[in-house]
């Protein structure tokens, strides 16, 4: 009988464990992943479930990604499964949220502050959903998340000079769409 | 619009997280079982209103990391025995018991194109053994442990975008026929592609533009029917010089 592997013999054998490495991915980039699923599409509500799901996908596929771009891989993986389910909901009408219901909570802080802010999110989903993908992507990883656009030029495997210009694109058309909600 | 203002819309999204971070990282540790070094899965762990979510992604999760767990094993096989190089070569690997099939059942309506699906999943990488009691491998008979460094996870929507962005910049150059070409290649090569509606929309687009009016409506028209509260919807329809009725 083989003794299994615990985590003290893999560090003694100089590897990170596949625990490690989750809890470690999991650690710097779990409020990554629940933004990115916000930004594209994905109600607050849902969010703590779909982080889940995302990170147990990458429980399941770790030893195929290489190591340095956890990130990018859970990005990707948020990112398609938003999309997916954005498709699955246009099918179905959109159920209520209860996003409101921390407006009286007093933990959660002034209401009206609250009421603002959330507000303000919404708008910048809706305008995210307006525009074409390849620009949103861009947008979120650039101006929301503050990557460099080495880094997301690295996240979405592209050359820096396609990132630049689509931000460029991108910050031109979410201002517009933001001008043009706010005069609705 | 000032700058100002958009600075203040992005930063609120920016500052937007999970309400208790520390719960829900407890929480996918549980249910990511042995591999993420929890307790045993909680299959009760998801959340109290996941249900639109869980519906269309209905994983069984606590199946999926066993076989991963199985292969770390394996990679300490590998490494003690070659770690003593005093030691004969030999490596015992007891019998995997084949109660790690049911993770291929996994695939269910998770089987959408994601990243990472290049090579051989940790599930099929791992097949149970057969029904020999005990395996008995000679190390150097072996082939080379795979480098498993190269295996990159290859992004399908990387590629999705890059033709759905030829496709549109065909468009958008006067290339209507080009644009076109480009989104066949995207359906062809991903027949279940995530930029469907976005696809659709650049279709449209082009057909109108080629002059193909009847089939641009067509393809609007059965978009519409079918996913009425699409975020498209407005822009497929005004493509065709309608309104969408939400």
């Amino acid at each position: 009988m083989v003794a299994m592997p615990t985590r003290k013999t893999l560090a003694a054998a100089g590897a990170e464990s596949d625990a490690d490495r989750f809890r470690r991915a999991l650690d710097a980039h779990l409020s990554f992943v629940w933004r990115t699923l916000r930004r594209f599409g994905v109600p607050e509500a849902d969010a703590d479930d779909a982080a889940q799901d995302v990170f147990l996908v990458f429980a399941r596929k770790l030893s195929t990604v290489a190591p340095g771009r956890e990130k990018w891989f859970v990005f990707h993986v948020a990112v398609n499964r938003a999309l997916q389910r954005r498709r699955a909901m246009a099918r179905r009408p959109e159920r209520l949220d209860d996003d409101l219901a921390d407006l009286r909570d007093p933990a959660a802080g002034d209401p009206e502050d609250l009421l603002v802010r959330k507000q303000q999110i919404a708008l910048v989903d809706r305008v995210l959903a307006s525009m074409p993908i390849e620009l949103s992507t861009v947008l979120v990883l650039c101006d929301v998340e503050h990557l460099t656009m080495a880094e997301a030029a690295e996240a979405l495997e592209l050359p820096a000079g396609t990132v630049a210009s689509r931000l460029r694109r991108a910050r031109e058309c979410f201002r517009l769409a933001v001008e043009k909600e706010e005069t609705r | 619009m000032t700058r100002a203002r958009i600075d203040e819309l992005l930063r609120a999204a920016a500052e937007e997280g999970p309400r208790d971070a520390a719960q829900l990282k407890r929480r996918i540790l549980a249910s990511a079982g042995p591999l993420a070094g929890g307790s045993a899965a909680v299959p009760a762990a998801s959340g109290s209103n996941g249900g639109n979510w869980q519906a269309w992604s209905g994983s069984s999760k606590a199946l999926l990391t066993l076989p991963l767990l199985v292969a770390g094993a394996g990679a300490l096989l590998w490494a003690s025995a070659r770690t003593r190089p005093g030691e004969p070569s030999v490596v015992v690997a007891p019998a995997m018991a084949p109660t790690v099939a049911p993770a291929s059942t996994t695939a269910g309506p998770l089987a959408a194109p994601s990243p990472g699906e290049s090579g051989a999943s940790a599930a099929e990488s791992n097949e149970p053994a057969p029904a020999s009691s005990v395996l008995v491998v000679n190390v150097e008979s072996l082939p080379p442990a795979p480098a498993r460094h190269d295996a990159k996870p290859r992004s399908t929507l990387a590629e999705e975008l890059g033709l759905l962005e030829r496709a549109r910049a065909s468009l958008a150059g006067g290339d209507a026929p080009g644009a076109l070409g480009a989104l066949d290649d995207l359906d062809r090569r991903f027949p279940r592609t995530q930029l469907r509606d976005e696809a659709l929309l650049v279709r449209v687009r082009a057909l109108e533009a080629s002059g193909r009016h009847s089939e641009a409506r067509a393809r609007a028209h059965a978009f519409l029917e079918a996913s009425p509260g699409s975020p498209y919807a407005a822009n497929i329809a005004g493509a065709i010089g309608e309104e969408s009725t939400p």
